[in-house]
């Protein structure tokens, strides 16, 4: 059966670089279509509130329970080397190099960028794009960008409050619940961030998966198979693909970015 | 083919062409199926034409050909008798549609946008007119179409036959010299149909637009049809709806199986 498997690489292999080439050209006329007016403010803003709407009560209770969590691992692992007044310095620079953008990222994914995916998998159905098309409207820029550009636009607040959250998640087991001292936290915390590779690596990074999971999303959506069963083949690549391009593209402004 | 009528392909052009639109030798694969072997034939300008066939016989294929919405493998489709829609280019294509309405089997209306506004979608894009002056043309369309007290509604609120006059509506505000029409009788009781179809024959006569409409439905087509295209095993024959009453074509007969009187 090895001949049937090498096949089937190949194909599939045959059929990422197809579907690279694809997802580039989509976004090529994504990006042009940001520079032609009207911007459609308010479809943009309708679109950040759904996006936000989606995947803010889940962005948020994670945040809460990722912070709780380091708390716990950091507190225990920290007394045995007597540097538990690092704590702080500990949740917040793993929450803001790392866990903070990719977690939302993910969670992103699953909950907003699929529901673009199948939004716009039904309108490719129901032929709503088709009719736009007809109207001598451009569906990429009257339907893509106003969704892509909410999503590249909410990933890096969504992060940033995922981050807050996690914090004082750390500050709650490490302060309130084992008794540790409160400036102590806060102080670690504040001198140990540095703001050009911490901060800013951190919203390069939360930017950076704002254009994946937009672009996957919709492109996804958008060259989804006219029936419901192309709805469910896009929805879930989307979550795969976004989520793959998020750890691959996470490892490599880490490692570009030099923390 | 000689005691009928019928056309297999589009008969001598007169002096002033009646067509409005003619279609030529069109092939079109689906992968290995062919679903066009050689369709040929012409739609008259300001009239009804009908295009009928069986369920997967290619009816809203070749309405989405005319749409420019695909692309045959080869042949061509003029309108006006130069414009060859096969071979047009991306803005070429946007010009194009500016004069062409087209009503979708499911309506198609962006079912996040009130009714309303899906009808001024397109005077919004394109238009140089303002927000009262938008509304009195929308006002004025839904009029003639019938649709009261929907405007601040959402499709999916609607009634089947509501959808299709809100497409219908759609499709008209721009007052298109084109209306094709995915099946808009599908999905209708017959006292709907009536209605539907009194519209479209009503709009065709007022505005004098080139309609192109898709149906299996036989009754409403007798009726309102000034030609009919009936699309069979990959071809087309066309004619005056009397020249398939006396059809000589089995292909012809089978397709009504005693449907007509
Ligand atoms: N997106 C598609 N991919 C592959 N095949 C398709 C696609 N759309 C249509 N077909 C095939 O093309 C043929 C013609 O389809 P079309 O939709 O034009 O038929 P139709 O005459 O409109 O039928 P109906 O009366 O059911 O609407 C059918 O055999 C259908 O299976
Ligand atoms: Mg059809």
């Amino acid at each position: 059966m090895t001949g049937g498997g090498v096949t089937r690489l190949g194909r599939g292999a045959t059929r990422m670089v197809f579907d690279l080439g694809g997802l580039t050209r989509f976004g090529a006329q994504v990006a042009d279509s940001l520079r032609r007016r009207p911007l459609r403010l308010r479809r943009l803003a309708d679109e950040m509130f759904t996006i936000g709407v989606l995947s803010l009560s889940i962005v948020l209770l994670s945040g809460l329970l990722v912070g709780l969590v380091l708390g716990l691992q950091g507190h225990t692992t920290l007394v045995r080397f007597g540097a538990e007044d690092t704590l702080g310095a500990v949740v917040g620079l793993v929450l803001i190099r790392e866990l903070g953008p990719v977690l939302t990222a993910l969670l992103v994914t699953g909950r907003a960028g699929s529901a673009v995916a199948a939004e716009i998998g039904a309108m490719v159905v129901t032929e709503q794009l088709d009719g736009l098309r007809m109207m001598s409207v451009d569906p990429i820029d009257f339907v893509v960008k106003p969704k892509a550009l909410a999503m590249v636009l909410s990933m890096p607040l969504l992060s940033a409050l995922f981050i807050v959250m996690g914090v004082f998640g750390g500050w709650l087991v490490g302060v309130v619940f084992v008794g540790g001292d409160p400036g102590l936290y806060l102080s670690s915390l504040e001198s140990a961030v540095r703001f050009r590779e911490d901060i800013g690596g951190s919203l390069l990074k939360a930017f950076v998966f704002g254009v994946l999971v937009a672009l996957i999303s919709t492109w996804r959506g958008f060259t989804c198979r006219p029936n419901a069963a192309g709805v469910s083949a896009a929805t879930t690549a989307t979550v795969v693909m976004s989520s793959v391009a998020t750890l691959i593209f996470d490892y490599f402004i880490t490692a570009l970015w030099r923390f | 083919m000689e005691p009928s009528k019928i056309e297999s392909s589009s008969g001598p052009a007169g002096v002033v062409s009646p067509v409005h639109i003619e279609v030529e030798g069109l092939r079109f694969n689906r992968g290995e199926r062919p679903i066009f072997r050689d369709v040929s034939c012409g739609f008259l300008r300001d009239r009804i034409n009908v295009i009928l066939g069986g369920s997967g016989s290619g009816k809203t294929t070749l309405l989405r050909m005319l749409g420019c919405l695909l692309r045959p493998d080869s042949g061509a489709i003029r309108v006006d008798d130069d414009l060859d829609l096969t071979r047009l280019g991306s803005s070429e294509i946007k010009a194009y549609r500016r004069h062409v309405g087209m009503m979708f089997q499911g309506g198609a209306l962006l079912d996040s946008m009130s009714v309303f506004d899906n009808a001024a979608l397109p005077l919004r894009e394109h238009s140089p007119l303002d927000e009262a002056e938008i509304a009195r043309e929308i006002r004025h369309v839904f009029d003639s179409v019938g649709l009261d007290g929907v405007d601040d509604l959402l499709p999916a609120e609607l009634s089947g036959g509501m959808k299709k006059r809100a497409a219908l509506a759609r499709a008209l505000v721009t007052a298109p010299d084109i209306l094709l029409c995915d099946e808009p009788f599908s999905g209708l009781d017959p006292a709907t149909v009536r209605l539907v179809e009194s519209l479209l024959v009503d709009v065709n006569e007022r505005l004098g637009v080139t309609m192109v409409i898709a149906s299996h439905h036989v009754a409403s087509t007798f009726r309102m049809a000034g030609r009919i295209v009936l699309l069979v095993e990959g071809e087309a024959l066309s004619g005056a709806p009397d020249a398939f009453r006396d059809h000589a074509d089995p292909r012809v007969e089978e397709f009504f199986a005693g449907d007509l009187v």
